[in-house]
């Protein structure tokens, strides 16, 4: 007496089909070839959404990886690795995907992850988020849903992917820990595709230009009580630490910075990832200025300070030997 | 040469709020400005045209609701020679679909187009992917993160930041580009500019209707939920110690919460 398992197969990958058939899954792109760590981290997770799919995992290994990487790829949670020579160009991941109708295809937030996977949404007619930090499954409906960062990964979005493929950038740094189970089994599979040569691009020196305090993801800001010499190690650990130098109203009369550069709601008001204040009691206006910074370091040798009050983090002492250490640690 | 700068009005994100109660974005006071990577974008449009002898003009190109007709007399008053509103009910939280193709068709309105800039990313919650989308949709290759931009022998040379390196790409046909902030600083609008930018017949206004845009051609490929929240910020934490420890301790959280 046969049982019926159609519903089960159903269940487990989209119809009778196994992973050779290739059609619907969750791909991983590796446009580069790269088999990495961040790529592992990006199988990992589309192993988590593949189960609750119901489908298979696939990774496309571009640039002539080869099959040791495919056995890796597997460990990490790949049903089927699929080599390709040459990097994809926009057209040759159309043509590729256009025949196997994934439910998802997410590519690595590189340059060329994030020059290719939008166009190919776009392409695709599918529904695309240029950058995610992490990946989640709408249980009802079974929809991908992007977690954003937004207002300088002061906190994720949701974002629903309403459309077939969901195409992703996603930001591996910000996606759990790769696994290897050597349990695991699957398939590496020569595609026989070839693809053209990476884009041969002259190495060039960038620009030197001074971050500017409204963009800057690290802000450095001076106050009063780091003296001129203290100041002056403030300036140089803004530029070691590649951030923007700033100062409250006392800097600004003491001639340290220019009104550019003044931190208060009569001069700017900011919002960078990190905000590190030497020296700088806080004001009601200059703490209302900087309101939207992620993470507020203060340090400065008054406890009862408001600034104090309001940093994740306090440090009560001498603001320019504090800035001194810290850019000794730092090896500058 | 024919330049098209997309700029976009966006919420200032000095003045957009995060409610933890409603886990949605507090936008009561939030003020809206022209998105600061795109004011980048139009520099470098303004830099070319300026420095090109045959002349040349650039055009902005705004998609969203009537007020971002701001953004659009803006980008007249820093420069470019005149501007597209694409406007309408439909567009008001638009996804990232339809502004592509409204942009889209945009550009294909104002052909022959020999470049199409973008900022690298919309403020507040942007994710960088529209230029790669716009050029897709226009069968164009795209180049991410210029930082520059000059002419060369035979078109463009673009001085790109490629995972932190600079590297020399050239354009020969018509492209997107999307635009990091470089050392070529945005220009400010001097008053003579403001006061024409909103002369009548700079900017044309159309709805997505008058360039084909309908139906399904308007249905959206995501939609935006709520936020999701970290812990909630604990103020006043204290790294005692003395002055080297504290230093210790202040980069191992830094580095731990990958700050620097």
């Amino acid at each position: 007496m046969g049982m019926d398992l159609s519903y089960l197969e159903a269940l487990m990958g989209g119809g009778s089909q196994g992973p050779e058939g290739g059609s619907g899954g969750v791909w991983v792109v590796s446009p580069e070839g790269a088999l990495d760590d961040g790529i592992l981290r990006l199988v990992g997770k589309a192993r988590v959404l593949a189960d609750s799919l119901g489908g298979y995992v696939y990774l496309l290994l571009a640039a002539g990886a080869g099959q040791d990487a495919g056995q890796t790829a597997i460990r990490a949670g790949a049903d089927r690795v699929v080599l390709a020579d040459g990097v994809p160009a926009l057209a040759d991941l159309v043509d590729f995907f256009s025949a196997r109708a994934p439910q998802a295809v997410l590519l690595p937030y590189t340059y060329l992850g994030r020059s290719l996977g939008p166009g190919l949404g776009q392409r695709l007619g599918g529904g695309v988020v240029g950058c995610a930090a992490d990946l989640a499954l709408d249980p009802s409906t079974q929809r991908v849903i992007a977690h954003v960062p937004v207002m300088d990964n002061a906190a994720r979005q949701n974002v629903i992917i309403l459309e077939q493929p969901a195409v992703v950038v996603v930001d591996t740094l910000a996606l759990p820990a790769a696994f290897s189970e050597p349990w695991r089994s699957g398939e590496v599979e020569e595609s026989g595709l070839t693809w053209g040569a990476a884009p041969a691009y002259l190495a060039a020196d960038l620009p030197a230009f001074p971050a500017r305090i409204a963009t800057a993801p690290l802000v450095v800001a001076a106050g009063r009580a780091l003296k001129d010499a203290g100041f002056e190690v403030a300036r140089r650990l803004a530029a070691r630490l590649g951030g923007a130098l700033a100062g409250d109203v006392s800097a600004l009369d003491a001639g340290w910075i220019d009104e550019e550069q003044l931190v208060d709601i009569t001069g700017q008001s900011i919002a960078p990832k990190l905000f590190l204040a030497l020296g700088i009691s806080g004001e009601t206006t200059h703490f209302m200025a900087i309101q939207g910074a992620g993470t507020i370091v203060a340090v400065q040798a008054d406890p009862t300070a408001p600034i104090a009050q309001v940093a994740d983090w306090n440090i009560f002492a001498d603001p320019a030997q504090f800035a001194q250490a810290l850019l000794d640690k730092l090896g500058a | 040469m024919r330049i098209v700068v997309c700029v976009k009005q966006v919420y200032d994100p000095a003045t957009v709020r995060i409610s933890r109660s409603r886990e949605e974005f507090d936008l009561r006071g939030a003020t809206r400005i022209t998105n600061p990577a795109d004011r980048y974008a139009l520099e470098a449009g303004l830099r070319l045209r300026d420095g090109d002898a045959l002349g040349g003009e650039v055009i902005a190109v705004t998609v969203g609701d009537a007020q971002a007709d701001d953004t659009a007399h803006e980008a007249i008053a820093m420069g470019a020679d005149h501007a597209m509103l694409v406007s309408g009910r439909e567009l008001a939280a638009a996804s990232g679909r339809t502004v592509t193709r409204a942009l889209a068709a945009a550009v294909e309105r104002l052909a022959p187009v020999d470049l199409v800039l973008t900022g690298y990313i919309g403020a507040v919650n942007g994710t960088g992917g529209l230029a790669g989308r716009l050029a897709a949709a226009l069968g164009w290759p795209v180049v991410l993160d210029a930082l520059q931009l000059a002419p060369a022998a035979d078109g463009l040379e673009a001085l790109v930041s490629y995972a932190g390196e600079g590297r020399l790409v050239s354009l020969s046909g018509p492209a997107v580009v999307s635009v990091r902030p470089g050392p070529e600083r945005p220009r400010y609008a001097h008053a003579a500019r403001i006061a024409n930018a909103w002369q009548p017949g700079l900017v044309e206004t159309c709805s997505p209707a008058d360039l084909g845009l309908e139906g399904d051609l308007l249905i959206g490929d995501t939609e935006a939920g709520g936020l999701v929240l970290g812990a909630e910020r604990t103020r006043g934490q204290v790294i005692g110690g003395g002055v080297e420890d504290a230093a210790g301790a202040v980069l191992e959280v830094l580095r731990s919460q990958r700050l620097i």
